[in-house]
């Protein structure tokens, strides 16, 4: 009789206890300040965000704003990447239609797709440097910040450095990588050509549909295959690594047009005329046994 | 750490079953669901799957003994079947758990199914047919001090697929039989009072936003039962929950609330039934992120669950942002040996529900706005129209080897807010159905039953995109009892505004029964459809193949 | 880690399984058309037999099953002494609708509702209907699920059986 009194107790303390959490916020919603990690290194840790996405999916919208917002806050610090996988909201129009005729899907965007299995998470959906690997990595657009605050506390243990001499669809790209500490493991490194300021057709929700909608970071291509070459697998500190792509993009975008009309559910082809001054290059590195992107850099491809 | 203590409490407690006094039990339940998927591009079922058949299974096993009972479930998803969610994947044990009952103390460790009042602001239940579990991991203590007072706590994380969420649940209950309580005798009247409070706590790592880490939710509620009368009232309300976006109206400040009211007469021969419930802003999650595997709290739609298929082709879906809802039913006998009654009597069902916005729009509430108001919670007039469904339902013993049940239905349904799609795409569908159900007894245990369906839809005129059109069903269903069951079905969508999309889904099953074992094979394609849980709802694909069903209790 | 757990768990089902097989009813409460929450155990029916059927309002074999039963059902009761108890699985959707629609179709069977399936779920139950049949000691014997037209032929067997 003594145990049941005193569990009763408790759970009415629990109770009471209860009652007491929680938090009512009155006001002001922003913070004053942000808190921005420092690093101890010559090279600060970035972090890349993947965008699944799609130019007829009513919500993707707001997750394309989510990532603009982290950008603002955070700098160059956040790297962005908007994949368009095959998917029911990816589909074009004919391109003798008047809307939504544009082919943003890729052969390595489907690829990825393919792998960490995105578009059954519903889209918009993203990976915040592929954190989570294998079940927890589909973050719903409001889970992203939390993860890019928690990685960029981290040290950067790689150092990647760009150069870009193309000029008028050709060139070469030189991506150098400094090792930052002993490691005895496996990396891969992915080098991407991604494409701003795109004009096309896109639904939103609230606004219908949007003939002049601003499409970022779309990924455009892989230069060295959709998981990329190994680069090292035991590192010293201080280990230099370099190698140079060639770039023609001629050939790349007429890669993507064949993959359209030959592979993919009513492709139109209409995945040319890039424009390089809106073109970025975006190479990272990643862990091959966690898939874990460890760091992530990002230069415009023509300079100015 | 937590899997050896289990297991070590699972070992020893099975030492200590081999006491004689009460007999140990070990009872459970299997199934299994596979289907093959053939490409069909005439029905749009164009990807193919690599698998070529998908798997779903489980199993149940309970044990005990005396004051303790024990349990696991197995789950196999090698792949989910396509109208499931592809998110369960793999196979593993993701339901475990032991409960001790000791001086009228129950204490649950491991995985719970917990509901609080109505589900308002609690409820963790499962549902395989809808492919939805989001069972609690972690303590439950129910407790009854004196007679009449119920109270429960819980304490845990809420499951999402083979992993458990983030944020920490801490709730209560207690419920207050008030004539036990009291002592009296037992009467005619009864008042029940219940109040429940649940919170979430989940760190905030957002830069810019403030974000609560402690979000909780209250409800009171009252059951009044009253000879032939019976209210129930309930009123939940939810503190700030933002959902931790770094867009500045993405994060919604403002409280959330919801009422329901429920009255009903109920005599010998009638029954009345009036529900309502208005909600704003009262989606309550397991995570602040908006994703459906998180939804803990239950708002169940007011509209008539349909088990007819043309009657269910447009299923309404609570939005828990805002919606007014009431539901009305009167059930009516007609007497036998009456004009309109029979020789058996007739039975009569009819149903109204309708569920539209709320005014004003959904409460919300941030820096640069503000939008809570104080919205009529009853108020239908000049509100967007979301669903409405006025139907009758008649049901009739001709004679000794014909039964009759006939449903006649007026239904609206507004796709673009049900289904989530653009304001304007689709607009509002209006449809007229009625159903023709018969079943004949040819002799003893063999009886033919066959159902005629048809669909008359109007689309919205003022929109660009077109509903399926008409449709037509029929079925046939030939059953010996207490074994057998044979079926073939058709769904011909002839008023399709596509030509392409004029087709016949055909399908045929056969059913082996005995005793707690089913079997069932089935053949055909299925129409691409839209499957609605919780407010949240998914497309499902069409598909053609072989399905296998197997059932079995122990 | 789960392997082990599941070894263990089969061993112990294994080497206990020689033990009775016989299922109880579980301790687990219901809510009665008050909304008040009784026991199952406290279930009797005088050492006559109970049979209990789960059901819901929105379960059309269910309501065939129990409407059907419901026209012979005094003359169950007088020759066999047989009780029915019917529980609905019907959740805060419909659970309001159970009272009206029993007192409309008039059954005078025992009405429990089962809002989070917890007694199904401790008693195996996956799909409705499921019916099961128990002796004067409170085991159930015979369990059966689904309806087909003349099922309740074979249910009044079983009942007729164990009731000599």
């Amino acid at each position: 009789m003594k145990n049941t009194k005193l569990v009763f107790g408790l759970l009415v303390s629990v109770i009471v206890f209860n009652f007491s959490a929680c938090d009512v916020i009155e006001g002001d919603y922003m913070t004053s300040g942000i808190i921005t990690p420092t690093d101890t290194n010559a090279f600060t840790k970035k972090v890349l965000i993947e965008d699944f996405t799609g130019h007829r999916c009513p919500n993707c919208p707001a997750a394309a704003n989510e990532l603009q917002a982290l950008q603002d806050v955070y700098g160059d610090k956040v790297i962005g990447i908007a994949i368009h996988p095959h998917s029911n909201f990816s589909v074009p129009n004919p391109i003798t239609s008047n809307q939504y005729t544009y082919e943003f899907r890729t052969q390595a965007g489907d690829n990825i797709d393919d792998v960490f299995e995105m578009t059954d998470a519903g889209l918009p959906v993203g990976m915040v440097n592929r954190i989570g690997y294998s079940s927890t990595h589909q973050l719903a657009k409001e889970e992203w910040s939390s993860v890019v605050q928690t990685e960029l506390e981290k040290d950067a243990i790689f150092g990647i450095t760009l150069n870009s001499n193309v000029i008028n669809e050709n060139g070469t790209i030189t991506v150098n990588i400094e090792t930052l500490c002993d490691l005895n493991e496996t990396y891969n490194l992915v080098v991407c050509l991604t494409e701003n300021n795109i004009i096309e057709w896109q639904t939103d929700n609230t606004a219908g549909d949007i003939n002049d909608y601003e499409h970022n970071h779309v990924l455009r291509t892989i230069l060295n295959s959709t998981f990329g070459e190994t680069f090292g697998n035991n590192f010293t500190e201080g280990d230099i690594w370099e190698k140079n792509y060639s770039v023609n993009i001629a050939d790349l975008e007429n890669q993507n047009e064949y993959y359209s009309l030959n592979t993919l559910f009513m492709g139109n082809g209409n995945c040319k005329e890039w424009i390089e001054d809106n073109m970025e290059i975006v190479v990272y590195v990643y862990n091959t046994s966690s898939y874990e992107i460890v760091q992530v850099e990002q230069i415009h491809l023509i300079n100015h | 750490m937590k899997k050896i203590l289990f297991s070590i409490i699972l070992f020893t407690s099975s030492f200590t079953l081999f006491s004689q006094d009460s007999p140990l039990e070990i009872i459970g339940n299997f199934e299994l669901n596979m289907q093959s998927y053939s490409i069909d591009s005439a029905i749009g079922a164009v990807e193919p799957t690599p698998e070529r058949v998908l798997n779903n299974a489980y199993l149940n096993l309970l044990i005990s003994k005396g004051n303790f009972t024990g349990g696991l479930r197995y789950e196999s998803y090698l792949n989910a079947l396509k109208d499931y969610d592809p998110q369960y994947k793999g196979n593993g044990i993701p339901y475990r758990f032991a409960t001790y009952t000791s001086d009228g103390l129950e204490v649950t460790v491991g995985n719970y199914y917990e509901q609080f009042g109505s589900g308002l602001i609690f409820r963790t239940y499962e549902d395989k047919g809808l492919g939805l579990d989001n069972a609690m991991d972690g303590i439950r203590l129910k407790y009854s001090p004196v007679s009449g007072l119920y109270l429960k706590g819980i304490i845990g994380q809420s499951r999402t697929y083979f992993d458990y969420s983030e944020g920490i649940i801490r709730g209560a209950d207690a419920e207050f039989i008030v004539d036990e309580l009291l002592g009296l005798e037992e009467q005619s009247s009864c008042a029940i009072l219940g109040a429940s409070f649940v919170s979430r706590f989940q760190s905030d790592n957002n830069p810019s936003f403030v974000l609560p880490e402690n979000v909780a939710a209250f409800s009171t509620r009252l059951n009044l039962s009253f000879g032939n009368i019976n209210y129930y009232g309930e009123y939940a309300h939810k503190i700030n929950d933002p959902v931790g976006s770094m867009v500045q109206s993405g994060n919604n400040y403002a409280n959330g609330k919801a009422i329901v009211n429920n009255l009903t007469y109920s005599q010998k021969g009638l029954g009345i039934t009036f529900e309502s419930h208005f909600v704003d802003h009262m989606e309550f999650r397991s995570e602040r992120a908006q994703k459906k595997e998180y939804i803990i709290n239950y708002i169940p739609t007011l509209s008539k669950q349909h088990t007819y298929s043309l009657l269910a082709l447009y299923p309404c879906a609570t939005q828990s942002e805002g919606e007014f809802g009431f539901n009305t039913n009167i059930f009516y006998k007609i007497p036998r040996k009456t004009v309109l009654g029979g020789k058996y009597g007739t039975k009569l069902n009819l149903n109204f529900a309708r569920t539209n916005s709320i005014q004003g729009g959904t409460s919300f509430l941030n820096d640069i706005d503000s939008l809570t108001h104080n919205a009529p919670i009853f108020k239908i007039k000049g509100e967007t129209l979301y669903f409405s469904d006025f139907n009758l339902e008649v049901n009739k013993k001709i004679n000794k080897s014909i039964k009759l049940n006939l449903v006649l239905a007026q239904q609206t349904y507004n796709k673009d807010i049900l289904e989530g799609k653009p304001i304007g795409e689709y607009g509002i569908i209006k449809s007229t159905i009625a159903v023709a159900d018969v079943s004949y007894k040819i002799k003893k245990g063999h009886t033919i039953r066959m159902e005629l369906q048809t669909l008359i839809s109007e689309d919205d005129p003022n929109t660009t995109e077109h509903g399926d059109g008409n449709w037509h069903m029929i079925l046939t269903e030939y059953t010996i009892s207490p074994n057998w069951f044979f079926a073939i079905q058709d769904m011909y969508n002839y008023g399709n505004y596509y030509e392409s999309k004029r087709l016949h889904y055909v399908n045929t099953s056969v059913g082996f029964l005995k005793g707690a074992n089913r079997f069932a094979i089935g053949y055909g394609k299925k129409r691409a459809g839209i499957f609605c849980v919780g407010g949240v709802c998914k497309e499902v694909p069409s598909s053609n193949g072989f399905s296998l069903n197997i059932s079995s209790s122990f | 880690m789960k392997k082990l757990i599941l070894s263990i768990f089969a061993i112990s089902l294994f080497t206990l399984s020689s033990y009775s097989q016989n299922k109880n009813l579980p301790s687990v409460k219901v809510k009665d058309l008050k909304g008040k929450l009784v026991n199952i155990q406290s279930l009797e029916n005088d050492g006559n037999p109970i049979v209990i059927s789960f059901w819901a309002t929105w379960c059309k074999p269910c309501k065939k099953e129990l409407n059907t039963i419901a026209e012979v059902y005094e003359d169950w009761q007088e020759d066999t002494g047989v009780k029915l108890v019917a529980i609905s699985i019907d959740d805060s959707r419909s659970a309001s609708k159970v009272k009206p629609y029993v007192n409309a179709s008039g059954w005078e069977y025992e009405i429990y509702i089962d809002a989070n399936r917890e007694l199904a779920r401790s008693m195996g139950v996956s799909t409705v209907p499921h019916t099961f049949l128990l002796n004067s000691n409170g085991k159930v014997v015979w369990e059966h699920k689904g309806y087909i037209d003349g099922d309740e032929d074979e249910l009044l067997e079983q009942i007729e059986h164990i009731s000599k």
